[in-house]
């Protein structure tokens, strides 16, 4: 479970996310919905602390961090154990190869051995329909095919939630089919993901729980049968706003 | 003329490859390693909540920033002789080889320390991102993931470096070492063939610059071999 309570951040002047308490279960995904600049991904970013509150508490699993007494490196890595982020433009390491990518992790921090790690990474990549890339440098896949390795690479270790900011946004059309296939997959094995997404037709396909947020706050917490059929007014011109975008496009 | 060329080649090669080419690996090496750890140290800065540690980052920021200061504002000549007939004045006597030894990695430290923070810089700050979230070290993302990338940045320039180095080591010559460019002097006070001598001594660094241009394209192929995969097959789609 990741809980987080009345937490705080603020960039300056600008504040991004405003007492925030939330809870978000194991075993099932997450999605974070909102605006630009609503704080998304700041939140999920806080979540694996690569984005670090100025104060509340952050708990995942037994872990805890109240921000404002500081932390130790130990208990940020401890969180951080926890969790594994999924960039939106992938971020895969440009050097090494699609196994490379998936395997160091496991081996460098996990302390897996070399055969163990490959094994568990041919499963990975498999389960991602990426088994015969893995020799592959990441410059010689598509952005669909880095976004797979790079789901890969975060499953490989072995994280309770797998946090995924905009995994789709920088991808074309068929791409983006092929990554939010390895999702639904990944959700309904009951691997625990949280999402930021602007994608409204995957967000409720996909959702036990969608957390809506509004200039850092939440307002909205619930099933995403509620929130797509809720009646209130900011929700209702959010959703608008978002169905009426492609139609803007045409 | 042949019969001169044939003669002095040998001597100055080996006045060569026994101080020119030692002190050039030599001084680039600890040059290096100065400039890593120079460039890495200001690249750590401490939280400033944490007060003591921040203090201490300060002073040791700004003497190492005087220290690249100094070395790059100043002949490396001046350098040099400060090193080696300065410092016996206050009781530092320092041999001929250590103190070029000394004088050169400095100087090269000074200047590749602004080269290596430059293509440390030029990683994406999404690499150190990235490694995080998979939980790695300071050590092991530095090691691991971003030197490996800012290597292939920093190649040419450090290879400008090393070619530079080999010729300055001529400068030796002033504190008594016996390196190409001295030995070539002291066959041409003896023969009174100053074009032909200075001009074998040119080859030769030439030479020596020439393996090193090599050594840096070998070196620029593998460190951007994963950049160039991409040619060797047809565009990757979903």
């Amino acid at each position: 479970m990741i809980n987080v309570d009345h937490l705080n951040k603020s960039y300056g002047k600008h504040t991004i996310l405003s007492d925030i308490s939330l809870t978000i279960n194991d075993n099932q995904t997450t999605v974070i919905l909102g605006s630009s600049g609503a704080g998304k991904s700041t939140l999920l970013r806080s979540f694996d602390l690569l984005d670090i509150p100025d104060s509340g508490t952050l708990t995942i699993a037994s872990e805890s961090i109240e921000f404002r007494d500081g932390y130790t490196n130990e208990q940020l890595q401890k969180i951080r154990a926890q969790t594994s982020i999924v960039f939106q433009s992938w971020n895969l390491f440009p050097h090494l190869t699609v196994l490379g990518n998936v395997i160091k992790g496991p081996i460098s921090v996990l302390k897996k051995s070399q055969s163990e790690a490959n094994r568990d990474a041919r499963a990975l990549l498999k389960q991602v329909g990426l088994e015969n890339y893995e020799n592959y440098y990441p410059v010689q896949l598509s952005g669909g095919q880095q976004q797979r390795v790079a789901i890969a690479r975060a499953l490989a270790m072995e994280p309770k939630f797998i946090l995924l900011d905009e995994p789709t946004s920088a991808l074309d059309p068929q791409s983006e089919a092929n990554v939010l296939n390895v999702l639904s997959k990944l959700s309904r094995q009951g691997q625990a993901l949280v999402i930021v997404t602007h994608n409204m037709a995957f967000a409720r396909a996909i959702a036990d729980e969608i957390v809506f947020l509004e200039a850092g706050k939440v307002s909205f917490s619930g099933s995403p049968s509620a929130f797509f059929t809720s009646k209130n007014e900011r929700i209702e011109r959010f959703l608008n706003k978002q169905t009426a975008l492609p139609l803007l496009e045409d | 003329m042949w019969k001169i060329i044939i003669d002095v080649t040998p001597q100055i090669l080996l006045a060569g490859l026994q101080y020119t080419v030692t002190l050039s690996i030599l001084s680039f090496i600890f040059g290096l390693i100065i400039a890593t750890v120079v460039a890495l140290f200001r690249r750590e800065k401490p939280k400033q909540h944490n007060q003591i540690a921040y203090i201490v980052w300060l002073i040791l920021d700004t003497f190492l920033r005087f220290y690249v200061w100094l070395f790059r504002s100043t002949p490396l000549l001046v350098q040099l002789f400060i090193i080696f007939y300065g410092l016996p004045s206050i009781g530092l006597q320092i041999g001929a080889f250590p103190a070029a030894v000394i004088t050169f990695s400095l100087n090269v430290g000074a200047y590749a320390s602004e080269t290596v923070r430059a293509a440390l810089d030029s990683v994406p700050q999404a690499q150190w991102e990235a490694a995080a979230t998979l939980g790695l070290s300071r050590r092991q993302t530095i090691f691991e993931i971003i030197f490996p990338q800012a290597i292939r940045i920093a190649l040419p320039p450090l290879s400008n470096e090393f070619i530079g180095l080999v010729k300055d080591t001529s400068l030796a010559s002033t504190i008594t070492i016996v390196e190409m460019f001295a030995i070539t002097q002291q066959i041409t006070a003896k023969n009174y063939q100053p074009l032909l001598m200075y001009s074998i001594v040119a080859v030769i660094y030439a030479f020596f610059s020439t393996i090193l241009v090599f050594l840096q394209k070998y070196l620029e192929k593998r460190t951007s071999r994963y950049l160039k995969a991409s040619s060797l097959l047809g565009e990757n789609n979903d």
